[in-house]
């Protein structure tokens, strides 16, 4: 195969049995790779029933069929199980080096299925896989463990590892590769802490081969060029990374703050890019065959709360910041670099943190939940130290470790959680954004921007402005980003290349590469493909129709200052076209003739 | 009024807010101003590669998109607040 490396690892943490197995061309045509490749696998052998920190679950590791070569920004990879903290499928998406060294190791995806007895490591050279104890590594924050991982197999290995906080299964640990960057969302580092599996490291040496090599070189360089003309892509990314959206979200008033009490937050200039690039910033950094570089490595030296590490995104400086109350952006990069040492996801973690700020406010928690801590909004220090309790699960953190939900339902107020499905929602108010809500609620991961990133279009303007107040052609629009997003996750690309080239130019590469001839059409098509696999996956787990919604307090509470004084999400609105635009009936369960048509049937 | 810049935009005008008092009637006029005051650095931002002024950056006027407003021709007032950004974005 090209593109395809056309076999797939699996390692049984029980048996201790490593076995290969050939990728079906039908299968990688249908559902690309990555993420689509991961659903296809999850929905054949685990059953929607398990107990995903149970040995049955599954957890995998799938590059794309443009990870490691010089496709530009398209060296990702997803980890795919079922979601602890959801119940649902989870993908999460990370960048670096890691998924292209799976791929020059030989592999289109690694399974790892049953649950060793004590600590271990992954060791893959190659054809050479070894399941190495680990017993000396437990424990170690992911620098560290990193490190010791190289010491002892290659010092160019790729390492994808989890910190304390996987290995105490909380449910929003992360799964950290190259150190500095995340497989974040859904707790799938919690899925590999309970499978006793440490981490993965990968050195690879083989060729990841291409069907049409010129015809490759020319869509590489299209849009290698498109990328880097286009004003974002090029050159806004690079100089202020994602954090530079602060700003743009506050100055429209959907900048949730305080838990969501509010959409403007006064202070939000102090923690937005412009302030990072020009105070922390030491240089910015790309992945694999990047040429956006939006990466920030960053630099504290006030020892209060010193510091270096990487971060923090968009996201990250939303949640220690503005939704905590915080203005202090050195400690909010802190918060950042411990969550990335400790394997925790930053937006679920802020998020929580926030929902316990916010019931202590309305004093449902006090300083005798709380292990003597008084959590108020806008205490920094505070706040750093619950970062710390949580990852180790120590005294509060322990409460806080299963996220939000679980916190906030412990105390009969499941309301204050700013969560879809159990995740918590990142930082677009969908009161002042109205597509961005209907995404949150659609999301088959539970609360999530990236799935169908309506910012762009809504917010942006890229690649038309909509306004964002209005509901009249979201559903469409929800429905073209998120078959987009899941086609483009599957191939290995970033979502940042869409800031320079769309569906057609991703066409093209994917067809020189795998000789498999692919339309734009084909792809959006794979996208709805995956979109709809994922969905009879949640459908059977047990999810319904009534998952499909927002926290009361955006569907119910206006925004209470600034530019989107009084708006809430109207998400009633525009949930039936979803459902009817996407071939779903009013229940939002796919029909017989939708799957037939997406040869799920 | 007021206008607040971001991004690129605080290099090119060395500064992060500015009082403007000279009379401008609409995004447009305001926009051709500015590209005048701080030259060619600012237009690089302001005008996409058709040609188009305003094609690339997000202008808002009291928090809301110019675009929303009706685009160049949108009116200013003296007591607006006008926030513009040139083309970043994040995820």
């Amino acid at each position: 195969m090209y593109g395809w490396t056309g076999t797939i690892l699996r390692v049984d943490l029980t048996t201790g049995r490593v076995t290969r197995e050939r990728l079906h061309p039908r299968d990688a045509k249908l559902f690309l790779g990555a993420r689509g490749l991961g659903a296809r696998l999850l929905s054949r052998e685990v059953s929607p029933a398990v107990d995903a920190l149970g040995p049955d679950n599954k957890l995998i590791f799938a590059p794309g069929p443009l990870s490691g070569t010089f496709a530009p920004s398209m060296g990702r990879y997803d980890v795919i199980t079922k979601s602890p903290l959801t119940g649902a499928i989870a993908a999460s998406n990370s960048g670096g080096t890691f998924g292209p060294e799976l791929k020059f190791a030989g592999y289109d995806m690694l399974v790892i299925e049953g649950r060793a007895r004590v600590p271990v490591y992954l060791w893959i050279h190659n054809d050479e896989v070894e399941i190495r104890e680990a017993g000396d590594i437990w424990g170690e924050m992911v620098p560290e463990t990193t490190e010791m991982v190289r010491l002892a197999t290659d010092e160019d290995a790729r390492v994808a590892c989890i910190g304390p906080a996987g290995e105490k299964l909380s449910l929003m640990a992360n799964i950290m590769n190259d150190m500095h960057r995340a497989a974040g969302r859904s707790g799938v580092g919690a899925v590999m802490g309970a499978k006793n599996l440490k981490a993965v490291a990968v050195v690879g040496t083989k060729p990841v081969k291409v069907a049409d090599p010129e015809a490759f070189e020319q869509a590489v360089l299209a849009a290698r060029e498109k990328i880097s003309k286009h004003p974002i892509g090029g050159k806004g990314l690079r100089l202020y990374g994602t954090d530079v959206l602060v700003n743009i979200l506050n100055e429209i008033g959907s900048f949730p703050t305080r838990n969501f009490r509010d959409g403007y937050f006064a202070a939000a200039d102090k923690i937005g890019g412009e302030s990072l690039a020009s105070e922390h910033l030491l240089r910015p950094k790309g992945c694999f065959a990047c040429t956006i570089s939006c990466g920030r490595v960053t630099k504290v030296t006030n020892p209060k709360f010193a510091g270096e590490g990487e971060g923090p995104e968009y996201e990250t400086a939303w949640g220690f910041g503005a939704d905590c109350g915080i203005d202090d952006l050195e400690a909010i990069c802190k918060a950042n670099y411990l969550c990335n040492e400790l394997g925790l996801d930053t937006i679920s973690t802020a998020s929580t943190i926030a929902c316990a700020m916010d019931m202590y406010a309305d004093e449902i928690i006090s300083p005798e939940d709380t292990g003597g801590f008084e959590i108020r909004f806008g205490d920094a220090e505070t706040m750093i130290e619950l970062v710390r309790l949580t990852g180790l699960r120590e005294g509060f953190g322990d409460r806080l470790a299963d996220g939000s939900f679980r916190l906030a339902e412990k105390f009969g107020h499941a309301e204050y959680s700013m969560s879809v499905k159990k995740q918590e929602i990142p930082a677009y108010d969908p009161r002042g954004i109205q597509g961005i809500g209907l995404q949150y609620a659609t999301s088959n991961r539970g609360g999530c921007h990236v799935r169908g990133y309506t910012i762009s279009p809504e917010v942006l303007g890229v690649p038309v402005k909509m306004d964002q107040r209005s509901t009249e052609g979201k559903p469409e629009m929800v429905i073209e980003l998120q078959n987009l997003g899941a086609a483009l996750d599957a191939t290995g690309a970033c979502l940042f290349t869409t800031f320079g080239i769309g569906a057609e130019e991703l066409a093209a590469l994917l067809s020189s590469v795998t000789g498999v001839k692919y339309t734009s059409a084909d792809l959006l098509k794979a996208g709805e493909r995956i979109w709809n696999l994922e969905r009879q996956w949640n459908l059977a787990v047990g999810l319904t129709s009534l998952d499909d919604t927002l926290p009361t307090r955006l569907l119910d509470d206006p925004i209470a200052s600034g530019p989107s004084q009084g708006e809430v999400s109207r998400l009633r609105e525009m949930l039936p076209a979803y459902y009817e635009l996407r071939g779903w009936d009013a229940e939002g369960i796919p029909t017989p003739a939708k799957l037939k048509e997406l040869s799920l049937a | 009024m007021i206008i607040r810049y971001f991004a690129m935009l605080r290099n090119v005008t060395r500064q992060n807010e500015q009082a403007w008092n000279a009379p401008v009637s609409s995004v447009r006029e305001l926009l051709e101003e500015l590209c005048r005051v701080y030259g060619t650095e600012f237009r690089q931002w302001m005008v996409d590669e058709n040609g188009n002024l305003g094609g690339l950056s997000i202008v808002l006027v009291n928090g809301t998109d110019y675009r929303h407003l009706g685009g160049l021709d949108a009116p200013l007032q003296a007591d607006d607040v006008v926030a513009i950004f040139p083309p970043v974005a994040g995820g």
